[in-house]
């Protein structure tokens, strides 16, 4: 195949996918050369994938035959640009994480337990809301007080130290915190959501594992922080293989991991196994000893 | 890397930039897609205050899980939507259960369809029938990405596409239709078709097994 004829192809199949449907013509026989092409191009088969899929999301955009929309119906509305003031906040949120370092979930936003703590966020505009809602459980719930305390402990520290240090640190606690506050406002809002509680290798209950069908909580106040060498990491143990999640962060006495399911899953929650966390090396072999553990359902 | 070096990086080598904590990317790749994403959310939430929320929470999530994207799952821009499809949908699903008020974007002639469709929990895992409500949220998810792709679109290029597909004209007919060479209609053709290809091709597919989504579907089972 020399590139002359490549690109000879790859133009035909852009002319035909001018003509709505005119790739369903294309055959892969020996008499139909752009069709034998295309048989034989791992390339090109991607590009008429790619053709084919585009033509047909815009068929389903217009709907089914016998409610279907003209396309000139779909194209009467102007551009909708997205609001300055989230393209500042969003920037912002990853210069303060770039500072700190990466943390999870640090969104901006507003922090409200029990309709009676309120403590403002440092994004303007925008607003985190959690509540404790009846349907969560009662070991989430011991917990929302204690996150809301923090939350305040660390505004506070922001606004009466004015050293650069304190404050950085102050505002690294503030978006760890919204950032989890966040995902446990998803989590709980979600009807669907499970909590099941983590206990230490001896039984005793040391906090909550909570997910829905695209954030996961975890939420302790039992470890201590760990020295500079080590981190607790989080992970999904199923038939004797570690997936990782994460690795635990701290504010005081709290430490928690949230996220988006969504962006790093590739296992469910719902298959049974054990949800744990271990003490592990910064860098190096991991794969110490839980000390928590929860059991997932199966 | 200078700013006008940076605009020319295609979306997988920006998120890997991302990735690794590159704020010049970062914002590169939100003035690149923000609009888009915005614009589809805000048609497909029919409220812009929740739309600014979830193009919030999507690109703070790309910020913290760039490393997670894998080019060999789909494209950069697919996964994008990915991840802007499920937030919206999980605010659709949060706003269907409190009490309504009247929205204040309007502008939609379906504005008024009841979001209730939503509540299509647990049953998507049966499988996707025409009238299940994941059919529906799908086709409203491309619908607003297809409303927005084109209205971003120059009119020339619009009107071109518009004839192809709604009347069925063949280049040669539009360009007679309009009076203009056919290279001319060509041309505009094939660039609304680009546009439309680097938005649509790579939509996920709520629905397994959807001819739509058949190359599609791989990143959004990654992304769930």
């Amino acid at each position: 195949m020399t590139p002359l004829e490549h690109a000879d192809a790859h133009e035909r199949l852009a002319d035909l996918a001018l003509e709505p449907g005119a790739l369903d013509w294309l055959g892969s026989s020996g008499t139909d050369p752009l069709g034998a092409h295309v048989a034989a191009c791992e390339s090109c088969r991607r590009d008429v994938d790619a053709w084919r899929r585009t033509q047909a999301r815009l068929l389903e955009a217009r709907g089914p035959v016998e409610d279907r929309v003209d396309l000139a119906d779909l194209a009467d509305g102007e551009p909708i640009p997205a609001p300055a003031a989230v393209r500042d906040a969003v920037l912002a949120a990853a210069h303060r994480s770039a500072v700190v370092g990466r943390s999870p979930g640090a969104a901006g936003g507003t922090v409200v337990v029990d309709g009676t703590t309120v403590v403002p966020g440092p994004v303007a505009g925008h607003a985190t809301v959690v509540r404790l809602a009846d349907r969560s459980s009662p070991s989430l719930r011991r917990l929302l007080p204690l996150v809301a305390a923090l939350a305040i402990v660390a505004v506070g520290a922001g606004v009466l130290v004015d050293q650069a240090a304190r404050l950085e640190r102050a505002g690294s606690q503030i978006a760890l915190l919204e950032g989890m506050t966040a995902s446990l406002d998803r989590v709980l809002n979600d009807p669907d959501h499970t909590t099941v509680d983590l206990r230490t290798a001896g039984g005793t209950p040391a906090g909550t594992l909570a997910w829905s069908s695209h954030d996961l909580v975890v939420l302790t106040t039992v470890l201590q922080a760990p020295a500079v060498d080590r981190v607790y990491r989080c992970w999904i143990e199923r038939d004797g293989k570690r997936s990782p999640v994460g690795q635990m962060w701290f504010a005081g006495e709290t430490a928690f991991w949230s996220g988006a399911l969504s962006e790093w899953a590739t296992i469910s929650l719902e298959a049974g196994g054990a949800f744990g966390v271990s003490l592990e090396p910064v860098s190096g072999p991991v794969g110490n000893p839980a000390v928590l553990i929860a059991e997932l359902p199966g | 890397m200078s700013p006008d070096a940076e605009r020319e990086l295609d979306d997988g080598l920006l998120l890997r930039r991302v990735a690794g904590g590159d704020e010049a990317a970062f914002v590169t790749l939100y003035d690149r897609h923000a609009d888009a994403l915005f614009g589809t959310t805000v048609r497909f939430l029919r409220d812009r205050e929740s739309a600014a929320e979830v193009l919030q929470d999507v690109f703070v999530a790309i910020w913290q899980r760039a490393d997670q994207y894998d080019p060999r799952l789909g494209s950069a821009f697919g996964w994008l939507l990915g991840i802007a499809r499920n937030r919206a949908i999980d605010r659709l699903r949060a706003e269907s259960r409190r009490p309504r008020a009247v929205r204040a974007w309007t502008g939609d002639s379906e504005a008024n369809e009841s979001v209730d469709l939503l509540d299509w929990a647990g049953r998507r895992r049966d499988g996707p029938a025409e009238d299940d409500p994941v059919v529906e949220i799908d086709r409203r998810w491309t619908r607003s990405l297809v409303r927005t792709t084109l209205a971003e679109m120059p009119p020339d290029e619009r009107q071109v596409v518009v004839l192809a597909y709604d009347q069925a004209l063949s280049q040669s007919e539009i360009a007679e239709r309009l009076g203009m060479p056919i290279g001319t209609v060509k041309s505009r053709t094939r660039r609304a078709l680009a546009r439309l290809r680097a938005r649509l091709a790579d939509v996920p597919d709520l629905r397994p097994g959807s001819p739509a989504g058949a190359g599609a579907a791989r990143p959004a089972e990654r992304d769930r």
